[in-house]
């Protein structure tokens, strides 16, 4: 079998190969390109400490002590369709949520608001959003909001690849999504 | 005669996998399709991956078999009129294909297998987000692989159809 296949390989063209080899190359970027997929996790980004440090000085609300309304089951499902629908902000795909989800391609959200940015655990951050954690980026309802209208604008350069939530209710459904699953 | 009597029998074998392996790429990339447009909670996600692990499964174990007779029976050149070198460049770009599909079952079996979702050994713990990370990203890479290998494999089509007049559609050989 394997002067066959010896045979069989020489028959070919090194150019021949070149072309499956150049196919592979591109392949093994577009996971990245396209998704914004990256093929190793950090386990620590920061520790809990670093994380008070950057939050310590600012006079940030409690958003989990927060009384939030209560509001009516039909209300939840649109809240939770915002975050979790291909027709809403697609979220879920890549980010968990609640307190017992696993990691996932992007970072789990759970308690997310008033943490500063690129500090959550098992993710490789892009240098720009590392930068923005240097310049005291803080997740907030209003950072969110403004990140999630247009990524690319808010931070160019980070590695959500996704156009942006142009519709202002589903941005604030979400957000209210965040904080609800966060309580 | 005996070995002309196997090559027809392996001639048969193999084109029969080919069938069998167009019809599960073509079920597998529907599914793969429609699977992230359903909600995560949805109890449809669980029977939609499941069908996706099995039929993966299959499309990886006959792509082995596959990969194995092309080794053994490579395919005999049918197209008169094709060069050796246009004939050998098909056919590596062919060969590529099934082997995008052995790397892409050996690494989406690890993603699950990282994921917790299948299990060799009842009851040991195999999550691994690290491990999970990494073979799901080359599970991607091999899934872009196979569609620039067959966006290839159409446009040399489309080239040999006017470059040496020889009619051929086949993306499977």
């Amino acid at each position: 079998m394997l002067n066959k296949m010896k045979f069989y390989l020489k028959t070919a063209k090194k150019r021949h190969w070149l072309l499956v080899l150049i196919l592979f190359a591109i392949s093994c970027y577009l996971p990245y390109l396209i998704f914004g997929a990256y093929p190793f996790a950090n386990k620590t980004n920061a520790t809990q400490e670093e994380v008070e440090l950057l939050t310590q000085s600012l006079n940030l609300p409690d958003y989990y002590q927060k009384n939030l309304e209560t509001i009516t089951d039909e209300q939840r499902q649109l809240e939770e369709n915002a975050f979790a629908n291909w027709d809403g902000g697609k979220c879920r795909f890549c980010h968990s949520i609640k307190r017992d989800d696993r990691d996932r391609m992007a970072p789990n959200l759970y308690r997310i608001l008033g943490k500063p940015a690129a500090v959550s655990q098992n993710f490789t951050y892009s240098s720009a959003l590392i930068e923005m954690r240097k310049n005291g980026l803080i997740w907030t309802p209003e950072t969110i909001n403004a990140f999630i209208s247009n990524p690319e604008d808010y931070i160019p350069g980070n590695r959500m690849r996704m156009e942006g939530i142009k519709d202002p209710k589903t941005r604030e459904l979400i957000i209210n999504y965040i904080e609800r699953e966060s309580q | 005669m005996k070995s002309a009597v196997n090559q027809v029998k392996s001639q048969r074998i193999a084109s029969s996998l080919s069938w069998m392996i167009f019809i599960l790429f073509v079920v597998v990339f529907v599914n793969m399709m429609e699977l992230p447009r359903v909600p995560i909670e949805a109890p449809d996600k669980d029977a939609l991956r499941n069908f996706h692990i099995a039929t993966g499964s299959l499309l990886f174990a006959c792509s082995c078999f596959r990969a194995y007779f092309w080794l053994q029976y490579p395919p005999q050149r049918k197209q008169g009129k094709l060069p050796i070198e246009a004939h050998n460049q098909l056919h590596i770009l062919q060969f590529s294909l099934y082997c995008a599909f052995i790397g892409q079952g050996l690494t989406g079996i690890v993603t699950a297998w990282a994921d917790g979702l299948i299990q060799f050994l009842p009851g040991a713990a195999t999550v691994n987000h690290a491990l999970w990370v990494l073979s799901g990203y080359l599970h991607s890479v091999f899934g872009f692989f196979y569609i620039a290998i067959i966006i290839f494999i159409m446009l040399t089509g489309f080239y040999h159809m006017i470059r040496y007049r020889v009619w051929r559609f086949s993306i499977f050989a």
